[in-house]
């Protein structure tokens, strides 16, 4: 069955086009691994050289933040939702 | 490094409905002293159709961790991504789409910050062909308003004035 990634609207272009992937659960770091083997330029969208999750955006398992959970480390089951979401955000 | 924008008279004014802007001046005046956010909607014939509130998560974040966010809501918002995502599908389901992405700056003026073109600028944006609209509230009360649109052929935002129409 696997683990659902959903890719937000502006990156979609980087995987054919397509709303969603289909990749083996694991671990967090594993799923986005797979990610990056389809598409190298998502996975550089999502994580930072150093490897963490870039400031500009967020990661959710399906409705959970993963900066509430284990970020990387965060296990993501069979049939579970990865959702990639870009930050909106501003200030004075 | 990036400076901040002011309005240039010289730009042609925006024309918003005054019902979009009546409820985005209630929003920004109900959570002042902390900014508001939310997202326009709207089609091709008609921009700036609907309003949506979106809960700006600043506050929560800075209690969190105030080493990453080290603002809390007074001096930025951070846009609930439950909320705009919603906003974002019920758009599409009306045949419309994010059109303008509204804040509001607290006892300050109607500018487009370093932090705000920050964000609109990078490359995840979610809405990169939308507006900026920003408001300011002094005393409780909106006394400003500036849209901020990527000008055609240059890699910058120019601030427009903004007027009141019927639609
Ligand atoms: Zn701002």
């Amino acid at each position: 069955m696997g683990v659902t990634v959903r890719v937000p609207a502006v990156l979609r272009a980087l995987v054919g086009g397509r709303a969603e992937l289909a990749v083996p659960a694991g671990l967090l770091r594993d799923v986005l691994d797979a990610v990056g083997r389809e598409s190298p330029e998502l996975l550089s969208r999502v994580l930072a050289q150093e490897g963490s999750l870039r400031r500009h955006v967020n990661v959710f398992v399906n409705e959970e933040d993963v900066r509430f959970r284990e970020l990387l480390d965060t296990p993501v089951r069979e049939g579970d939702c990865v959702t990639i979401v870009p930050s909106i955000a501003g200030g004075r | 490094m990036r400076r901040r924008i002011e309005v240039d008279p010289d730009l042609d004014p925006v024309v918003l409905p005054t019902s979009v802007l009546n409820e985005i001046f209630a929003h920004a005046r109900e959570v002042a002293p902390e900014e508001c956010c939310g997202l326009i909607t709207g089609g091709d014939d008609a921009r700036y159709q609907h309003v949506v509130r979106c809960r700006n998560d600043m506050t929560l974040w800075h209690r969190r961790d105030a080493e990453t966010y080290p603002r809390d809501g007074t001096q930025g918002f951070y846009m609930n991504e439950q909320d705009y995502l919603r906003a974002d599908e019920e758009a599409l389901a009306r045949g419309e789409r994010v059109t303008c992405v509204y804040h509001s700056h607290v006892e300050c003026g109607a500018y487009f910050s370093e932090m705000d073109q920050d964000f609109a600028s990078q490359e995840l944006f979610p809405f990169p062909d939308a507006d900026h609209l920003v408001v300011a509230v002094t005393a409780g009360k909106v006394v400003d308003q500036v849209l901020f649109r990527r000008e055609p052929g240059a890699d910058r935002f120019g601030g427009r004035p903004v007027a009141h129409g019927l639609r």
